[in-house]
């Protein structure tokens, strides 16, 4: 649970409970309806590199030596109903890698108000990824084409969880459907410790208010930059500046099967500001993201994201101590089949460029994966998945821990999914 | 079936006049038959809607977290009824201006219902699932009819002269989503084909 309910939190309640106190009687706590669950268990075989979550720079969720059975993740959505326009949503997950097992991936209050003309509002307040991935549009911020997000979305679920209030208004002028979303968090200071000193990655693990992600081992970059002033597991949820970010969001629906989005993210982080071996990291990112159905039972998804963060202190030469700039995209294709099941290919690039310090700390990588994905539902309550992954990357900072800078890792994986 | 259940009583209500059948055809510009496309005729004199097609029976089912049909075409004065049939709640409104309505929450099993009294378009929404998209077109004329997926509708017992043929589709690239002729219909009516440009959308996923 979350220790601490965060002010935001109590604020919401207090503002949407007042706004909407004639609608009460639609309240609704605890019903089927109101409560999704499921577990997620997996066959995997993955060849390569030590995985990141055991210290590693593997770029999968399972690394080299994990083959076998394993129960992926167990969670339990709650959505119970305020009043007629009032929602709350808790996620509350156990995923039994990670160093806090059990954690509260998304927990807020939405007021969404019945549209009364084309102009159309809501307000959430509370814990959630802001909205970036397009591929998350499952219960409980799932993907639902493939069983591993591209590197975009991964990164997006690791680090980028934030704690604050975001507005959406929608509209439309002609046939042109318009929406800017805006939100202002709190948290979510450390966003890129990972993407720096790790790098970009293909997995399906969240982060929860309470994550730690564990840097790579090894007397290398960090460790050896920093010492013991960086802790070697990283808390997406830190707030260690005591400012707030920000990120807005435009959204256009042409009348087309197409949709346009665009979204700058800015968590206005004291890059200097260093607390419980948690620094502040200034990250700052684009995005832009792209939906088109070009036939009926054809998907066709993409996404494009450039940023740049940096931290620690101001070089001779002008740059921040660790400065890096990243980019990463991917394109992909579902096809939909009568019987409910879906085949999908993915591709994927990253890279990262580091702008300082390489002789002692060389964050730069570059690579490539390609996913393909086959998702079919057996009955109501049990959805069968299997997806291999195959990536290619070079990163100089494997040398640290005596590997070829250059790795290939293919992640072959068999998913059941009961749900209720 | 849905679509000739009108024209059935429209052909019992309409004995007096000279009356023939009209049968219409639409089709994309690509040459695809348009489902979901509503054909009327109204005569240029007018025509009186009977009560008996006033009270049909009209639903609007949700299922599936989708609205079925996407598009239903009733007459002025109808009601329409709205029947749950998901495991989950809906919150069904719609803000056009010929019937601004909101149902509020109600769950499996329930109906609710509206009655619209002025000619023109709802679309529908539901609150609690944005992907669910629908339309109710209101129609001031007892000679109309919706295709279905091969495109061709025939419009029962149309009365001996003049007036005008419209096709509606909530897609139509056209002004008012709607395209117009004007004809002269006799004892026999040669088959009438249309062919408009109908923009796909986007589908979201819909889930509980």
């Amino acid at each position: 649970m979350i220790r601490n309910p965060h002010p935001w939190l109590a604020l919401a309640a207090a503002l949407t409970g007042s706004a909407a106190s004639p609608g009460l009687a639609q309240t609704e706590l605890f019903s089927p309806e109101t409560v999704k669950a499921w577990v997620d268990v997996r066959l995997t075989a993955t060849d390569g590199e030590r995985g990141w979550l055991d210290g590693g720079f593997g770029k999968t969720r399972y690394g080299g030596n994990d083959d076998g059975a394993h129960l992926a993740q167990a969670v339990m959505v709650w959505q119970p109903r305020l009043a007629d326009t009032v929602t709350a949503y808790v996620i509350g997950q156990y995923v039994p890698e990670s160093d806090e097992p059990f954690g509260i991936e998304e927990a807020f209050v939405k007021w969404k108000p019945v549209p009364k003309s084309a102009l159309r509002y809501s307000v959430r307040a509370g814990q959630f990824f802001p909205p970036v991935s397009l591929e998350h549009d499952g219960a409980g911020w799932t993907t639902t084409r493939t069983v591993t997000p591209s590197a975009i979305n991964s990164w997006i679920g690791e680090e980028v969880l934030v704690q604050g209030l975001e507005g959406n208004l929608q509209t439309q002028v002609a046939e042109h459907g318009l929406a800017l979303t805006l939100g202002g968090f709190t948290k979510n200071d450390t966003s890129a410790t990972i993407l720096t000193w790790r790098g970009w990655a293909l997995h399906d693990i969240s982060a929860s208010e309470s994550t730690g992600l564990p840097l790579p081992d090894g007397p290398q970059g960090w460790s050896n930059t920093l010492g013991a002033n960086q802790s070697a597991h990283s808390r997406p949820l830190a707030e260690v500046d005591g400012r707030l970010g920000y990120y807005v969001r435009l959204d256009w629906r042409p009348p087309a099967p197409l949709a346009v989005d665009a979204e700058f993210y800015d968590n206005q982080g004291d890059p200097q500001v260093l607390r419980n071996g948690q620094w502040g990291w200034a990250t700052r990112f684009y995005n832009l993201g792209v939906t088109w159905q070009p036939a009926q039972d054809w998907e066709v998804l993409g996404q494009y994201m450039t940023g740049q963060s940096n931290m620690g202190w101001r070089m001779s030469n002008g740059f921040w101590a660790f400065d890096v700039k990243y980019d990463s995209a991917y394109l992909l294709a579902t096809r939909k089949f009568g019987d409910g099941s879906q085949l999908t290919g993915r591709i994927d690039y990253f890279a990262v460029k580091d702008l300082s310090w390489r002789k002692k700390d060389d964050n730069t990588e570059r690579g490539h994966a390609a996913t393909v994905a086959w998702i079919r539902p057996l009955t109501g309550h049990l959805d069968l998945a299997a997806e291999v992954l195959h990536v290619n990357s070079y990163r100089p900072a494997r040398a640290i821990q005596g590997l070829d800078p250059r790795q290939a890792q293919t992640q072959v994986q068999i998913a059941l999914k009961a749900h209720l | 079936m849905k679509a000739l259940f009108p024209s059935l009583i429209v052909l019992l209500a309409a004995p007096a006049a000279q009356a023939a059948d009209l049968s219409v055809a639409i089709n994309d510009t690509a040459g695809k038959p348009v489902s979901f496309a509503v054909v009327t005729w109204t005569p240029k004199a007018g025509a009186a809607i009977p009560a008996s097609l006033k009270s049909a029976a009209y639903v609007m089912t949700q299922k599936n977290v989708q609205f079925t049909p996407f598009v239903l075409a009733v007459p002025v004065g109808a009601t329409v009824s709205f029947p749950n049939q998901d495991r989950v709640n809906h919150h069904v409104y719609s803000f056009s201006p010929a019937m601004p309505f909101q149902l509020p929450l109600y769950g499996k099993g329930q109906t609710r219902t509206v009655t619209f009294t002025k000619p023109g378009t709802d679309a529908l929404g539901c609150n609690i699932h944005d992907s669910m998209s629908a339309y109710i077109h209101i129609v001031n004329t007892p000679y109309f009819a919706t295709t279905g997926p091969d495109g061709k509708i025939i419009l029962k017992g149309v009365p001996d002269g003049a007036g005008a043929l419209k096709v509606w589709h909530p897609l139509m690239d056209a002004p008012d989503h709607e395209v117009a002729r004007a004809m002269t219909a006799g004892k026999t009516n040669a088959p009438q084909a249309f062919s408009v440009k109908v923009r796909a959308r986007l589908t979201q996923n819909g889930s509980y």
